[in-house]
């Protein structure tokens, strides 16, 4: 389980991008990270992800706090990156077993790990080519192959869809739903609204820096959409329906 | 004119692009960040002392030359450094911004013309070359100004340094764009057939000097010899007797090549301009997955990561392998067969063994300290940086690795470095294993340093590898402080010389003390926060 605390940050002096920003992510459940561009949303995961140094709060992944016990933190998360930036002078193959040792994965399991995943995207054929000639879409799809080579407790992705085609992305959200149905946390952001209203059971509103709402998918009636809701929360409009939403900044 | 307008425009735009350096004001502007302004002085007070003793040396050189009734040679010879400066420094250039650079794809989406934005390039290149000769030319103008007490030195170098550029990159530049038409209708990388054809222009250029000095005969003293080689362009004899006012309208013909380019360029590359890469070969075959430890993965994969890229390697590898090259070279040119035998045999005298040890070492210590591949170790990661961070292999480690990669290629040169020594100046393999021993402590000393400020502060955000290199302060910065330490130990191993110090009490001292120095570095990135 991720719990995030009192995460606070900041760029430049007395210009806060994130203030006390406090959520967690329990076992087996997919969370959405939502808000306006420039909300903080990027700031957040990479706080988590440890690419940013906290400054204040604090990140804890199962036993693990990520300010106390980096390495073994890290052992237990991956991530998937919007970027596509991934070592481009690699070949596809040198860059899974690259990071493979680096999760110190065995030979075998790698191989029973990353097999179903090269066959399910379709991938087999761009292995031994340099990244750098591939597309972005199969970039991506390298990319979120490698992010699944320890089996992570937390598996953060980043505007995982972009660049991928239909059938990639239904593959990926089979993988978020059967890594849930595991056990395992997703925590991804989005500006997709439709795809983290099917794949989420709970929904992270950020607004100026803070955590604005949560919303519990599961608690709400289907005939209302999450675009109603989040236009609602982010344009502070007054609510008749039945929600079930949980105000953390009253 | 609304045409060279947009040219113009488009430079400037390409000079935005590739020289970064140049946004340095937007800084100023900013509120002062303590890092810029320690960093601002220590390279301006650096660049100054350089720059003091540059100028103090042409001074002597002057006096030198006037003394022996030789005053003119003065001009010539700054001329013709200037000349191979922008040489070396414009080939450079010409292969980052016309070939290496992926800018073109971009610009052009507008409405220009390929001719306009090679043009554009062009001109960016005259002008960094312009910036070069500013430095260079500067001093010599004012020394021999002040020595002659006339106006007409100012003139000379004036339209000199205007037309100097264009002639140097001018041939160099048509070249490039032959070739780049080359690849595009070949549909190759247009890399190394750019290379290829700078390195064959300039192949060309030397055996045509060497034939030329051939025909020359072989009871030429010195001086004749010496005349005839340093000619900083063709008709620089004709030119050097023109009227002051002739010599500034030859200022005119630095318009005359941006045009003739500007149609030449059009002529070669037509109204369409495509870039072509090498397509990748697609090979299914079985996938095997070998584990391997951490360490040697991450050296694999730096490995990979630096030897698979032409830029990494043209960039960084240079000053490394080319340096050793140099010294043989001109050893060849100023010095007859005669010459070597008597190098030699003062290499092997037991008094003067000694002294050809500290030579060969302070070669290899500076040839090391130019090494670019550890201080900018880092930044090369530049937007899969997020990987280091996430990946559960400490950044201390990681910046260990790096360390080791980098002082494997410093080891490269060393080798080379020490073969030349034993093959052309005849070294005993005993005087070899001690150059090699301190050459490789002070090696892994630079390394450890360049990857320390790389790790501090390293420049990601980049758009052509290229400027994680060559744009880097830190890489500069991990120079000057190499060289100014490598200068400290020079002024420490003479003053113990001078002081009857024993020959093995001079290696221990080095041996120690940059051991000590190394082991201070190490604690410092193993310091380094995650």
């Amino acid at each position: 389980m991720l719990e995030v605390s009192g995460l606070s940050f900041h760029y430049q002096p007395h210009v806060p991008v994130l203030t006390d920003l406090t959520f967690s992510v329990l076992d087996g459940e997919i969370v959405g990270l939502l808000g306006k561009n420039g909300v903080g949303k990027t700031t957040a995961l990479k706080l988590i992800l440890g690419l940013l140094p906290l400054e204040k709060g604090s990140v804890c992944l199962g036993n693990y706090s990520l300010d106390l016990h980096p390495m073994q933190y890290k052992k237990q998360m991956n991530y998937v990156s919007d970027s596509h930036d991934i070592y481009n002078n690699l070949t596809g193959k040198e860059y899974l077993n690259f990071i493979a040792d680096m999760y110190e994965v065995p030979s075998e399991t790698r191989s029973k790990i990353y097999t179903p995943l090269i066959e399910a995207f379709q991938v087999e054929k761009y292995l031994n080519s340099p990244i750098k000639k591939l597309s972005h879409g199969t970039k991506q799809k390298i990319a979120v192959i490698a992010s699944l080579v320890n089996d992570p407790l937390l598996w953060v992705l980043d505007e995982p869809m972009t660049g991928l085609d239909v059938e990639a992305v239904q593959v990926l959200k089979e993988l978020i739903q059967s890594r849930a149905a595991h056990g395992k946390s997703v925590l991804f952001s989005s500006h997709i609204l439709e795809i983290c209203e099917n794949l989420c059971d709970k929904i992270v509103i950020m607004q100026a820096g803070t955590l604005q709402k949560t919303i519990e998918l599961r608690d709400n009636p289907s005939y209302i959409s999450l675009e109603d809701i989040y236009l609602e929360v982010v344009n502070d409009v007054p609510m008749d329906k039945g929600f079930s939403i949980k105000q953390n900044n009253p | 004119m609304y045409r060279w307008i947009k040219v113009f425009q488009l430079s400037k735009t390409i000079r935005k692009i590739h020289f970064s350096f140049l946004n340095f004001r937007y800084k100023l502007k900013e509120r002062p960040d303590t890092y810029v302004i320690v960093l601002t002085c220590f390279v301006l007070s650096i660049a100054g002392v350089f720059y003091y003793y540059y100028f103090q040396m042409l001074g002597q050189l002057y006096d030198g030359l006037s003394e022996l009734g030789l005053g003119d040679l003065f001009c010539r010879l700054a001329l013709f450094a200037a000349a191979m400066i922008l040489s070396i420094v414009s080939a450079f250039l010409l292969i980052n911004i016309f070939c290496f650079s992926k800018d073109i794809e971009h610009l052009l989406l507008f409405p220009v013309r390929p001719c306009d934005i090679f043009t554009g390039k062009y001109i960016t290149v005259i002008m960094f070359c312009y910036g070069i000769e500013l430095l260079l030319l500067l001093p010599a103008c004012i020394i021999q100004t002040q020595y002659m007490g006339d106006s007409s030195a100012v003139i000379t170098y004036i339209s000199a340094a205007a037309i100097l550029p264009h002639i140097v990159v001018f041939p160099l530049a048509v070249f490039v764009t032959i070739c780049l038409k080359i690849a595009m209708l070949l549909k190759r990388m247009r890399i190394m057939l750019a290379v290829t054809g700078i390195m064959v222009y300039f192949a060309g250029a030397l055996i045509g000097v060497l034939l030329s000095n051939g025909q020359t005969g072989a009871e030429r003293d010195l001086l004749n010899r010496v005349h005839d080689l340093i000619v900083p362009f063709p008709f620089y004899n004709s030119y050097i007797r023109f009227h002051p006012g002739l010599k500034l309208f030859c200022i005119i013909l630095a318009a005359v090549f941006i045009g003739v380019y500007y149609y030449l360029s059009h002529l070669v590359i037509g109204e369409k301009y495509a870039i072509y890469d090498k397509e990748g070969r697609i090979r299914i075959k079985a996938v095997k997955y070998n584990s391997s430890s951490k360490l040697r993965s991450y050296f694999k994969k730096e490995y990979q990561t630096f030897f698979r890229n032409p830029v990494y390697v043209i960039n960084g590898l240079f000053g490394i392998f080319i340096t050793p090259f140099l010294l043989p070279l001109s050893f060849r040119i100023s010095a007859d067969a005669e010459n070597i035998e008597q190098i030699r045999a003062l290499v092997s005298a037991p008094e003067f063994s000694f002294y050809a040890v500290l030579f060969a070492l302070a070669v290899i210590v500076l040839t090391s300290a130019i090494n670019v591949v550890a201080s900018s170790s880092f930044s090369r990661e530049g937007a899969s940086f997020w990987i280091m961070k996430i990946i559960p292999y400490s950044l201390k480690r990681q910046a260990f690795v790096k360390a080791l990669f980098s002082t494997s290629i410093s080891i490269m040169g060393i080798i080379i470095n020490c073969s030349i020594f034993k093959v052309y100046f005849n070294y005993s393999f005993i005087q070899i294993g001690i150059i090699s021993f301190v050459g490789i402590l002070f090696a892994v000393l630079w390394n450890l340093i360049g990857v320390f400020i790389d790790m501090k502060r390293p420049k990601l955000e980049w758009t052509n590898e290229a400027e994680a290199i060559k744009q880097n302060v830190n890489v500069v910065f991990s120079i000057l402080l190499c060289i100014a330490i490598s200068i400290g130990y020079f002024f420490a191993a003479a003053k113990m010389l001078q002081n009857g110090f024993a020959a093995g009490g001079i290696i221990t001292f080095l041996s120690c003390s940059v051991c000590i120095l190394i082991l201070l570095v190490c604690k410092g990135i193993a310091s380094h926060q995650e």
